[in-house]
């Protein structure tokens, strides 16, 4: 088996050689600027100097830490954007999760600018999406979103050639939409269903199939998944594993 | 007569009252640990010069680079990052690749993901191998990947940073140098897709979620919505 493997690889990376194609595997060397991580495009929401509430789609994002009974969330965005100034003058945020019933008002969200030759912009007038005042921060929460969290700032990290300037905040309260919970609604992280949440997934870029998607159905449980096809005894020892 | 009427008077009541389809939302403290974030599978060869992998969701893209310049991706070491064999060996080698595996090979991540490289003897456990895949060496960076998974990030570190006071996780901060990608889901364009371009469901990249719900877990892509900004197309010609 892995003789016929060795030499199918030999062939193919010989091949490809020839071709000028640096490859292993069925893989190519590509351009390294492209965002191919799973992501998700979040609605972020920022109030300016005057507490006139600004909404834009932000998918360099994602959880940093988990530290006991907290979050630290981070998002990525150029200095240059009103969002990003809303951040460094108030030191809050929002962190809002479209769902499919709203995906187009959102998208519009991060096609234009809050601010408009000095002028502001108001594009929940745009759009129709509801916003109010959080109950915790600074900063709008979209109440048409099955999701948000109301964020404060804790550190900030820019890089001498990065476009983007990350942003880390600490989620002090957060908000579900009710018939996104199991049971007793009452333990988010126990109940939480992805999707009728309506949480929907992104891939940045200009490929065919850069967008908007919605999840696909669930695929299974950490730690159940492995046990159909690599059931013990497997060449494995499991350690006692910390709780997180 | 009376029953009739009070029955009546409560399905009237009951139907006022009944809530409506939009969204009754419910306030909440504490950690929000629940919605889908990426899989990755970080390579690194350990202070042993053995290759090991492990997964992460906690992180993602950073900051992409200023006229194509460098883009940093990140993802977080919980806990106590200096007791963590990824952590050890990323800061002990300055490098790491980031795997994206597809649905195809879901059970083999969760078994990464489910297993410590570090036996309860102290010794090195060969994770890849117990998983049937392959590991081979960067060509940019002194770190192993996995050859089966459809595309591969070379990473060289950067920085590790702590972000919460107190707290002894890490996130890692790393500058891709490289980027490796399955033929299959490069376009005519020649741009990357989060599945083959044939659309074969199996070959979606992969999201978990941490919600311990019947639907937690892991996903891929579904269905297909729009392209960013032509699906807000109408906002902006007027209505």
């Amino acid at each position: 088996m892995r003789y016929s493997r060795l030499s199918g690889f030999f062939v193919c990376f010989t091949i490809l050689c020839c071709l000028g194609l640096p490859a292993f595997g069925a893989k190519v060397a590509v351009e390294t600027t492209s965002r191919v991580l799973p992501a998700t495009a979040y609605l972020v929401g920022t109030c300016d100097e005057q507490g006139r509430p600004d909404v834009c789609v932000i998918d360099r994002a994602g959880i940093a830490e988990t530290p006991s009974g907290k979050m630290i969330v981070y998002v990525g965005i150029r200095p240059s954007r009103q969002t990003a100034k809303n951040i460094e003058r108030t030191g809050t945020f929002t962190v809002n999760v479209p769902n499919a019933a709203i995906l187009p008002q959102a998208d519009y969200c991060g096609t234009v600018s809050g601010m408009k030759d000095g002028e502001y912009f108001d594009k929940f007038a745009v759009t129709g999406l509801k916003q109010e005042k959080g109950a915790d921060v600074n900063a709008p929460v979209l109440t048409d979103c099955p999701v948000i969290l109301e964020c404060k700032t804790i550190q900030t990290k820019e890089f001498p050639d990065g476009q983007h300037k990350v942003f880390f905040g600490e989620v002090v309260s957060y908000h579900i939409a009710s018939e996104a919970l199991d049971g007793g609604k009452d333990k988010p992280v126990l109940q939480y269903d992805p999707t009728r949440g309506g949480t929907l997934a992104y891939f940045a870029g200009s490929a065919e199939r850069s967008g908007h998607y919605a999840l696909s159905a669930p695929m299974g449980h950490r730690g159940k998944v492995w046990q159909r096809k690599f059931p013990l005894p497997n060449g494995l020892e499991a350690r006692p594993r910390e709780k997180h | 007569m009376r029953k009739i009427f009070a029955a009546l008077l409560a399905l009237f009541v009951l139907t006022v009252e009944a809530p409506v389809a939009s969204a009754e939302l419910l306030k909440f403290s504490g950690s929000p640990h629940l919605l889908p974030a990426p899989v990755m599978v970080v390579g690194a060869y350990t202070p042993g010069g053995q290759a090991n992998f492990a997964v992460f969701h906690r992180g993602g893209v950073l900051t992409s680079g200023k006229d194509g310049g460098s883009m940093r991706v990140s993802f977080g070491v919980k806990g106590d990052a200096e007791k963590s064999l990824t952590y050890q060996s990323v800061k002990a080698s300055g490098a790491c690749t980031i795997n994206l595996p597809s649905l195809k090979y879901l059970s083999e991540t969760d078994l990464l993901g489910s297993f410590s490289g570090r036996a309860p003897c102290g010794c090195f456990q060969d994770k890849l191998k117990a998983a049937g895949l392959t590991a081979v060496k960067g060509a940019e960076v002194n770190a192993p990947m996995v050859e089966e998974f459809p595309i591969s990030l070379e990473c060289e570190l950067e920085d590790d940073i702590a972000i919460a006071p107190g707290s002894k996780s890490r996130l890692m901060i790393l500058k891709v140098r490289k980027v490796w990608a399955d033929e299959a889901y490069i376009d005519a364009k020649g741009k990357i897709n989060p599945m083959s371009v044939s659309g074969d469901p199996d070959s979606s990249l992969i999201f978990f979620s941490h919600s311990h719900a019947e639907n937690g877990g892991y996903y891929g892509y579904g269905s297909f919505l729009g392209k960013s900004g032509e699906i807000s197309k109408r906002y902006r010609e007027g209505r």
